[in-house]
């Protein structure tokens, strides 16, 4: 019993980090068409970013922030001087965001070293919750808390702000929004922006419990791929549910089967192509 | 035009002829055919990108899994290599054509992600299911077999096979590029509606292209892993994927020449590289965002057209 | 076997809260020309598709000289004697004007699987290419990449792709689009050349060719046929002021 409710607790926690991770790059997916596939690679800097700044002593709520705001920076900075200008050329585009996630990797090991960097919890949250006679890793918790409250926030930041409604707009319909008088550029810069900043302070909300270390882009890449296809490009209430989904496959395939976990993380994912190419929530035809 | 006809068999066969020759040791030759075994899986890529283009990261499961398959079945159940090559590129078709029908659901940049997810599952198996695939350690041959009674353990023996097996590539593709398979295929890539509208299946079409490029893929690892008589989760990786797709963008898709030119640049670049400083993956992000901003159509096509006569009066 | 060449019989299609067709029947007998019109929107293109097969109708049969196709796939309606040109040119830009017609050939005739063959090297069918070509007066055309022609020699290869099909029915998408006054009367010409043994639906918005051609003509609006007759019915019709004029 005590293992059930403790991988479904670290499931929603796992879940709770691939939505940061996801729902950005769910977004820039449905409004840009590409697939940012250096998207782990954000992840991957703004856990050894947090890292860094901790060593430094800055709490770890500010060095999140920090971290979230550095890579966001470095997304937008990215978006602005390479992607814009190869606007038109999707594949190009995608290419691009690949080769920078090669460099974001080698200069994480050039600088970082190839040693796992540990993340510290909040000396607040590191106690365990004691529920129901069971003991609860307190800082999980607090991952799936923080998870849900910026998906509330995302959700009305898209269904009750101005910008929200372009975004919306644009992930429906580019040419419509941009015949409505839309400014493109502007909203690309902006959602990735937004994009890479959830995915930089996902890094530092997952480094407690995945730490900082070299491959772990490459182990998140896939997993946002796999949370977008079963839950449908562009869609926050898709990247959400698939976040959960593939958080409870992952953990529970892990702790059971532990040879098979990959392989059966992406068992459905080739359902859902079978079945639905467009994902549980997806509009946009891909 | 492309570099077309008698020409280019002629100085393609002179160039791996005089290679042995010109290069000034085994080193270089060992070199030379690691680059000749990825230009067979850049050619087998470019089935798919240059003629039906359909964009895959994910084409290193094609070097990976019959290199694993023949390397297995020669180590562990002490096949003969005429039974373990055959079986390794059999497995390795038979798993494009199963990943064809699941990545062939979506179009585009969904294809590219599907190939890629699909990629990672072969990697994370490969890494993970320790007691097939002896996890990270991989698996080692101690020496090159003999195949049916050929000794081909030495660099230069080792170095014709691949040559030849290259030729065959060559030919048989180039085969295909003017059969009317190809025809339709290229047709598929410009215009999918309107060859439906023909008459023709384009989803078939598009999946034997995919099995195609699977099969000379497997031939491709199948060699690699008699090249390097090693084999490692690394070559089902991404970057693997990745390193294929830059050697056919940067060498020109859609050219029988451009994968091999690619192949050959991007493993002596690797090479070089590795054997100074040990950044090379931030030299092979850097390749990647040069060549697809400065030239997206590649080197052999870009060198063409500047050498081409300027269009003159006469059409 | 019904005395219909082609016939659309009651069908509705509904795209979210749009109804793009609704209760259209069209009975097209061999040999006539049928010619469509009606506003923008009016969903002539879209009775296109679905007479091809590019989506199914939600409702209704469609039916190829008797036999049903509502269902089939578009290849197996292609092999059936249907074919149709596009309103938008869809051609095969980087590939000479006679591979264009062959690929054109390889659709109905099969012989697409072959890998191993040249194409050039299959003389009949490159004959048969460029009799095609030379039909709709491009003979001399036939070696040039469709990227070095004019627009009309490109809408002309439009109608030689699908007549080298040899269709027994044929959609024309508006063949006279962006066509200067020289190359609508090239056209034309062609049109009324083609032997009555294809039978022709066409939309087409320049009334002077088109309601020449035409033996019987399709109002549609909002989905929907308002009125069908001859080009002297039709014309005299007040619904067909109210249609192009009213609102």
């Amino acid at each position: 019993m005590q293992f059930w409710i403790i991988q479904t607790l670290n499931s929603l926690a796992m879940g709770g980090l691939l939505f940061l991770l996801s729902a950005g790059f769910s977004l820039i997916f449905g409004l840009m068409r590409i697939p940012n596939l250096a998207h782990g690679g954000l992840f991957m800097l703004g856990a050894y970013v947090g890292a860094m700044c901790m060593q430094w002593g800055v709490p770890f709520w500010l060095a999140a922030i920090a971290a979230g705001l550095a890579v966001g920076a470095l997304g937008t900075v990215l978006e602005g001087g390479l992607l814009r200008r190869m606007a038109g050329n999707e594949q190009g585009q995608v290419l691009i965001t690949l080769g920078i996630s090669f460099i974001i990797a080698d200069l994480c090991l050039l600088t970082w070293g190839g040693d796992p960097v540990p993340l510290d919890a909040p000396r607040m949250l590191r106690p365990p919750v004691f529920l129901a006679g069971f003991a609860f890793p307190g800082y999980r918790l607090a991952v799936l808390a923080f998870a849900l409250i910026v998906a509330l926030g995302l959700w009305l930041l898209l269904e009750r702000t101005r910008l929200g409604a372009m975004i919306r707009a644009g992930v429906d319909d580019r040419l419509m929004a941009r015949s409505v008088g839309i400014r493109v550029s502007r909203l690309f810069s902006a959602v990735f922006f937004l994009g890479a900043f959830l995915a930089g302070l996902g890094g530092v909300i997952g480094g407690p419990i995945l730490s900082a270390y070299p491959g772990l882009d490459t182990d998140m890449l896939p997993l946002a791929l796999v949370v977008v296809i079963l839950g449908g490009v562009g869609s926050l209430p898709g990247a959400l549910v698939g976040s959960f989904l593939v958080g409870i496959i992952y953990n529970f395939g892990t702790a059971l089967f532990p040879d098979f976990a990959y392989v059966i993380l992406f068992l459905p994912m080739v359902v859902m192509l079978v079945v639905k190419p467009s994902g549980l929530f997806g509009r946009v035809t891909r | 035009m492309t570099l077309r006809g008698s020409r280019f068999w002629a100085l393609m066969s002179l160039f791996l002829i005089a290679l042995p020759f010109a290069l000034p040791s085994d080193y270089y030759l060992g070199i030379a055919t690691h680059a000749l075994v990825l230009a067979i899986l850049a050619l087998s890529l470019d089935i798919l990108i240059g003629q039906g283009g359909m964009t895959s990261l994910g084409h290193a499961v094609y070097l990976g899994l019959p290199a694993y398959a023949a390397a297995w079945t020669m180590q562990n159940a002490n096949w003969p290599p005429e039974l373990a090559i055959p079986f390794a590129i059999a497995m390795g078709t038979a798993v494009s054509a199963l990943f064809a029908v699941l990545s062939l659901r979506a179009r585009g940049l969904g294809f590219l992600m599907i190939t890629l997810a699909l990629g990672q599952v072969m990697w994370g198996a490969a890494y993970r299911w320790v007691g097939l695939t002896g996890g990270d350690n991989g698996i080692r041959i101690p020496v090159r077999p003999p195949v049916l009674g050929i000794d081909i353990s030495s660099v230069r023996s080792f170095y014709v096979v691949v040559a030849l097996a290259l030729m065959v590539a060559l030919v048989c593709i180039w085969h295909l590029e003017r059969s009317p398979f190809g025809a339709c295929l290229r047709g598929t890539k410009d215009q999918p509606k309107r060859m439906n509208m023909l008459g023709h299946d384009v989803w078939s079409i598009r999946f034997l292209a995919f099995v195609f490029a699977g099969f000379w893929g497997s031939i491709a690892g199948v060699l690699y892993v008699f090249d390097y008589l090693y084999v490692s989760p690394s070559s089902l990786s991404l970057p693997q994927s990745a390193e294929a797709l830059l050697m056919v963008v940067l060498g020109g898709a859609g050219t029988l020449t451009g994968p091999v030119v690619g192949a050959i640049i991007i493993t002596v670049i690797k090479t070089v590289v590795s054997s100074y400083v040990d950044r090379w993956y931030s030299l092979l992000g850097l390749t990647f965002i040069i060549v697809v901003s400065v030239m997206p159509r590649g080197l052999v096509p870009g060198l063409k057209a500047w050498f081409a006569p300027k269009e003159g009066g006469a059409r | 076997m019904s005395h219909f060449a082609l016939e659309v019989d009651d069908i509705s299609k509904r795209f979210g809260g749009l109804a793009a067709t609704r209760n259209v029947t069209l009975r097209v007998k061999p040999g006539e020309r049928r010619l469509l019109i009606g506003p923008n929107g009016a969903g002539k293109t879209t009775l296109f598709n679905q007479i091809a097969g590019d989506f199914l109708p939600d409702s209704g049969a469609i039916r190829l000289f008797g036999q049903e196709m509502t269902r089939l796939p578009t290849k197996k309606r292609v092999r059936m004697g249907l074919s149709r040109t596009y309103q938008i040119l869809t051609l095969f830009p980087n590939d000479t004007l006679r591979h264009n017609v062959a690929l054109a050939l390889l659709g109905t005739e099969g012989g697409g699987w072959s890998c191993w063959s040249s194409l050039a090297a299959k003389r009949d069918m490159m004959a048969r290419a460029d009799d095609a070509l030379a039909a709709v007066g491009l003979g001399d055309a036939a070696g040039r990449e469709v990227a070095q022609t004019s627009y009309g020699e490109r809408r002309r290869l439009e109608l030689a792709m699908a007549l080298a099909q040899k269709p027994k029915v044929l959609l024309l998408d508006e063949p006279l689009a962006g066509l200067s006054a020289d190359e609508r009367e090239t056209v034309r010409a062609l049109l009324e050349h083609i032997p009555r043994d294809v039978t022709i639906v066409m939309i087409e918005h320049d009334m002077d060719v088109a309601l020449a051609f035409a033996d019987q003509i399709t109002l549609l609006n909002f989905g929907q046929v308002v009125l069908e007759g001859t080009r002297a019915e039709v014309i005299a019709d007040p619904r067909t002021r109210e249609v192009y004029l009213g609102h």
